[in-house]
Order: structure tokens, then C-alpha cells, then sequence
């Protein structure tokens, strides 16, 4: 369970995040949506421990944030960012393996060699395995890097795990950007997994998450089931247009049409 | 997983290659040596006979030279590919940011100004007066090249203060050969140029300590090193604590290149090619360069010592002319190929 507890941010006299509170529990998907400039990022930099908060207290489980290390926090929580270089030439399998560093000292277990495998073929880049990360296409590389975020936390053990999303599908194509989040509903359908995300993409977020938090000027909007969030006067307050929000046959959720 | 096992296939062909030359670089010099002559000077000093001419040559300078040589260019190797690392950017080397010259200078103070100044640590006071002024030219190339807005240093701006902090220091260095009475200080070239010609059996042991010592303590840091190749943030996100991982990164450093200038002037470019020639073989994997390093530092290094003492033989050259014309080349070759880093 993560909760926020009045957390602010602020720089300087500048307020970016004003007492926000939530509470999120094991087995769902929470996704942020809000237009530029709303305070998303710098949310999941609070709960990546990258920023710590102006006052407030972030809470994963019982343990309040800031007293977990960030070694300990590693072996608990994985982030997917949007983008992630690499400086140097390594095989695919090396990149993926980074995952476990966290969970091993000087040499990788067969455990973590079989998580990083399991991940890879999870997502179909096991065939990409020998290959120099640097030379795969920029689609590939965002696969192998969901497979080095997994294999951070393939196995369940005594702690919840935690998923971050930072705009992770930005780059990807619609089949992958669908693909991905089938996979990750999957994954936390298995259990005492959480995913806390940005996602660029509104339709794609309204499909996929168990709970919305909206997200304007630093301030929640509303939060909870799609239904309750996507509201017109909501989103018309928000982004300022206004949306034809209807049902998809297909999927059954909700489409905002602008 | 194969990666492994070839691993250790490229380590082994290394611990040959170099038992292979620094066996070489004992036996050829102004005065070839025999293995006999090897043999007998080991029976000789075991049993505590007199030794002859060339026994005394093997035993107190050729042997001392060999050794320091390879433990130099495994500390100056060990360096680049830990400096390489924490600037994710392959044309950064000890020589580039000031460190080499900044030990120079450190060390030719103490030669010059040590009596005066009274400060004495018995045979660590070279090694410590060169890491101080190592570390001061190093935190002062990284101080002034940061960014005024975002604190983060760009390469371009560490090359560009690497060259004034290094042209102060080794003007520094000169003015003080100009001043010195001592005969190994007053030799510029010495300094600027590198010579492994001083090396002593004192030499060797606090070269030696220091670069296994190092060697630990960098793979110790090998796997948070890989990770940073994905940038701050991500290696955040993999548990690595970075203000102090590079803390401890730049003090191994300082370490490493400090002992080895102290006795051996400035050495250059042998952290640039190494960790180049490394990747060419097999990745860029933070655990396997560093063991790679030490063991192909040395034989470069002995390669060129080699070169320095045979091609004018009996005359010498000095060791920093043969490193940097094979350096140079490969340090254009990096700049132009890594155009995009800048």
C-alpha cells in the first residue's frame, strides 16, 4: 500500500504540489492524468524518492519513505521511464540484467539469470539476447528495458512490489503501446504488485487504470473510477475543451473524443 | 550464460601475454640478460652469495623497473576505465583532467620545497604530496567546468579546463625543476614525459599496495558503474546512492594516478587506449574491464618501455613520447567517432 499524506512540494516561494492525499492499495493500477504543467512528474519524482517532499509524509506500507534506502527500495520498486540511453555498448541480456543488480552482490544467482531470461521471453525480446542494445531499433530498446524494469521485480517475496510508470509508451507504437499494458494488467492480476503511472496517452490511461487521479495546478481534481473521474465538467475544467466522452463497444471503457 | 566463460578466455590469453612481456622487458635492455642469469641471481641471493654484475642488473634494476612498469600502467588503466565510467564517455582519461599533472606538480613541490617546509611522512611522503595536489587540480577542473544552472559538468567543458588546470600545473612543475637541486626534479622531462627509469624496490611496493588495493575497491563499485551507463536517474532507480558513488570513485582515482605520478611523471593516454582496446574485444561490462585493464595496462605499458629503452638503445626515451604517439591517434579517432557526445 503507498499513501500520501499532505504531501507538498515547493520551490521557493513557488508552490508545484499543494497537501495532496491518496491511498493506494495492492493489485490495481493508479494512473495521474492532468494537462503540462499540473505537478505530474514532479509526483513521481516524490515517490521515486528523487525529490523529497516540502512537507507531508509518503508512506509505502507501513514505513514512511524517506527512512527506506534507497538499496532496500531497489529491490521493491521498479521505474519505467520513457527513455533510457546507455552510455556504452552491452548485449541486450546485460541491460536486462542490470534489473537484478539490486539482488545480488558480486555474481548473479540462477535465479537471476532465470528472472531476466523469463522476463525477456515475457517480452519477446529473448531472440535480441546476444545482441549490442545500442544497434536495436528505438521500439526494441523500450521492450528491453520493460523486461530490465521486470526482472527488478519478477518474484514475489515477503514485501509488495511496486511499479512506477514515467511515461514509459511515449516512442512505441500503438501495437506495442496496447501490448504492453495487456501484459501489465496480467502481471497484476498475479497479485501484490501496484503500478502508480503517467501515461501520455488519456484514452489509453481510461482503458487501462482501476483508478484516475486528475491532476491541475498542483491540486487533485478527483480521483477513483474512470466513471467517476472523466466527467465533462471535469476535463472541460482541466484542459479546457470539451470532450464527447462515449463507451467503446470493443472495450467497454470510456473514449474522450475532443 | 557465455559471456562468462569468454571472459575468461580474454583473461587468460592477457596473464600470458603478460607474463610473456614482462619477462621481455626484464631480459632486453642495455645489457641483455640470460635466463640463466634470472636463475642463478634467485640461487645466489637464497643462498646469500656474492652476486655478479649482471645478477646485480636483473636483481636491483631490471626486475624493480619491470614490475613498477606493469603496475603503473594497471593503475593508470584502472583509472581511465573508472573515469570513463563516472563521465559515461570513453576520451576521459587521467592525463585529460588534470589529475597526472596535478601529482606532478604536488610531487615536485615536495622535492623542491619539502625540507623547507618541514613536512615529512617518512617513504609516503612523495605518494601523499602528489594525491594532494592530484585531488586539488581535480576538484578544481570539476568545480570550474560545472554549469552555472544545472551543476552538471559537460565533457566539453571538462577537455577545455583539463587543458588550463594542466598547462598551470605543468608550468608549476617547470618553475620548480628550474629551482630544484635535486637531480631527479630538476629533470623536466622526468615530469612532463615519464620515465621508469628511478624505479626501486620501495617504488614497486607502494605502487603495488596501492593498485590492489584500488583494483578491490573499484570492483566493489564495477556493478553501480554499469548502471550508471543509463544514466543518474536510472541508476537511482537500481539502488545506487550516486553522490557517493562518485565520491568513491574519484578517491580511488586520485589514489591510483597520485602514487603512480609521484614516481613516475606523467604517463599519458595509456587510460585512453586500454579501455578502448578492451571494448574493441568484448563489451563494455564495468567488472570485466577493470580486471582487463589491470592485466592489459601492464603490457602496454611494458610494450612501451620496451620501445622507449630499445629504439635509441643505449640512449632512452623517455616512456611519455611512445605513449602518447600511439594515444594521440587513438584519441582523435574517439573524438571524431564520438562527435555526438558533444
Amino acid at each position: 500500500m503507498v499513501t500520501l499524506n499532505n504531501v507538498s512540494f515547493k520551490v521557493g516561494a513557488k508552490t508545484i504540489l499543494d497537501s495532496l492525499s491518496a491511498e493506494w492499495s495492492m493489485g490495481k493500477v493508479y494512473l495521474i492524468i492532468g494537462p503540462n504543467g499540473a505537478g505530474k512528474s514532479t509526483l513521481i519524482k516524490l515517490i521515486c524518492k528523487q525529490l523529497t517532499p516540502s512537507t507531508g509524509t509518503i508512506y509505502f506500507g507501513n514505513l514512511e519513505l524517506s527512512s527506506i534506502s534507497l538499496e532496500k527500495l531497489a529491490t521493491q520498486r521498479a521505474v519505467l521511464s520513457q527513455h533510457s540511453e546507455l552510455a556504452f555498448p552491452l548485449t541486450a541480456f546485460e541491460v536486462v540484467m542490470m534489473g537484478r543488480y539490486p539482488h545480488f552482490k558480486n555474481q548473479p544467482t540462477q535465479q537471476d539469470v532465470l528472472a531476466v531470461e523469463e522476463a525477456m521471453r515475457f517480452f519477446d525480446v529473448w531472440p535480441f539476447a546476444d545482441r549490442n542494445y545500442l544497434t536495436l531499433s528505438g521500439g526494441e530498446q523500450q521492450r528491453v528495458q520493460f523486461a530490465r524494469v521486470l526482472a527488478q521485480i519478477w518474484y514475489k517475496n515477503e514485501n509488495p512490489r511496486y511499479l512506477i510508470l514515467d511515461e514509459p509508451l511515449t516512442f512505441l507504437d500503438i501495437h506495442y503501446q496496447i501490448q504492453f499494458m495487456m501484459q501489465l494488467k496480467t502481471l497484476v492480476a498475479i497479485g501484490d504488485l501496484m503500478v502508480i503511472g503517467v501515461l501520455h496517452d488519456l484514452n489509453l490511461a481510461t482503458r487501462f487504470a482501476d483508478s484516475i487521479l486528475l491532476l491541475n495546478n498542483g491540486r487533485i481534481v478527483a480521483s477513483g473510477i474512470p466513471e467517476e473521474v472523466l466527467t465533462k465538467e471535469n476535463i472541460k475544467n482541466v484542459f479546457q475543451l470539451e470532450p464527447e466522452i462515449i463507451r467503446s463497444e470493443k472495450t467497454k471503457s470510456l473514449y474522450l473524443v475532443f | 550464460m557465455q559471456n562468462k566463460n569468454s571472459y575468461k578466455k580474454v583473461f587468460i590469453v592477457l596473464v600470458v601475454a603478460l607474463a610473456i612481456t614482462t619477462l621481455s622487458s626484464i631480459k632486453f635492455g642495455a645489457i641483455n640478460i640470460s635466463l640463466e642469469d634470472i636463475f642463478s641471481s634467485i640461487d645466489h641471493v637464497v643462498n646469500s652469495h656474492d652476486l655478479t654484475l649482471t645478477e646485480r642488473i636483473f636483481l636491483e634494476i631490471r626486475l624493480p623497473r619491470a614490475l613498477a612498469c606493469v603496475l603503473v600502467g594497471a593503475s593508470l588503466s584502472l583509472s581511465g576505465v573508472l573515469m570513463q565510467a563516472l563521465f559515461r564517455n570513453p576520451i576521459v582519461e587521467p592525463g585529460l583532467i588534470g589529475t597526472s599533472s596535478g601529482a606532478a606538480f604536488g610531487a615536485s613541490l615536495y622535492f623542491v620545497l619539502g625540507a623547507a617546509v618541514g613536512f615529512q611522512a617518512g617513504q609516503w611522503t612523495l605518494p601523499l604530496s602528489a594525491c594532494i595536489g592530484g585531488t586539488i587540480a581535480t576538484v578544481l577542473v570539476f568545480y570550474l567546468s560545472k554549469n552555472k544552472e544545472n551543476g552538471k559538468s559537460s565533457i566539453t567543458s571538462l577537455l577545455l579546463m583539463g587543458i588550463a588546470i594542466n598547462a598551470l600545473c605543468l608550468s608549476g612543475v617547470g618553475l620548480m625543476s628550474y629551482m630544484a637541486r635535486d637531480p631527479q626534479a630538476r629533470s623536466i622531462t622526468f615530469w612532463n614525459l615519464g620515465t621508469l627509469s628511478g624505479s626501486n624496490w620501495q617504488s614497486v611496493l607502494i605502487i603495488g599496495s596501492s593498485t590492489i588495493l584500488c583494483l578491490f575497491f573499484a570492483l566493489a563499485q564495477a556493478k553501480k558503474l554499469n548502471a550508471l551507463m543509463m544514466g543518474e536517474d536510472e541508476a537511482q532507480h537500481l539502488g545506487v546512492d550516486n553522490k557517493k558513488l562518485q565520491l568513491v570513485v574519484v578517491a580511488i582515482n586520485i589514489l591510483l594516478v597520485g602514487i603512480a605520478t609521484s614516481f613516475v611523471g606523467v604517463i599519458s593516454f595509456v587510460g585512453l587506449v586500454v579501455p578502448h582496446l578492451l571494448r574493441l574485444i568484448k563489451g563494455s561490462d564495468n567488472r570485466y574491464l577493470l580486471i582487463g585493464s589491470a592485466l592489459l595496462g601492464g603490457i602496454v605499458l611494458s610494450l612501451a618501455d620496451l620501445a622507449a629503452r630499445l629504439l635509441l638503445a643505449p640512449a632512452e626515451l623517455p616512456i611519455g613520447i611512445v605513449t602518447s604517439a600511439i594515444g594521440v591517434p587513438v584519441f582523435i579517432y574517439l573524438l571524431r567517432k564520438n562527435q555526438y557526445y558533444f
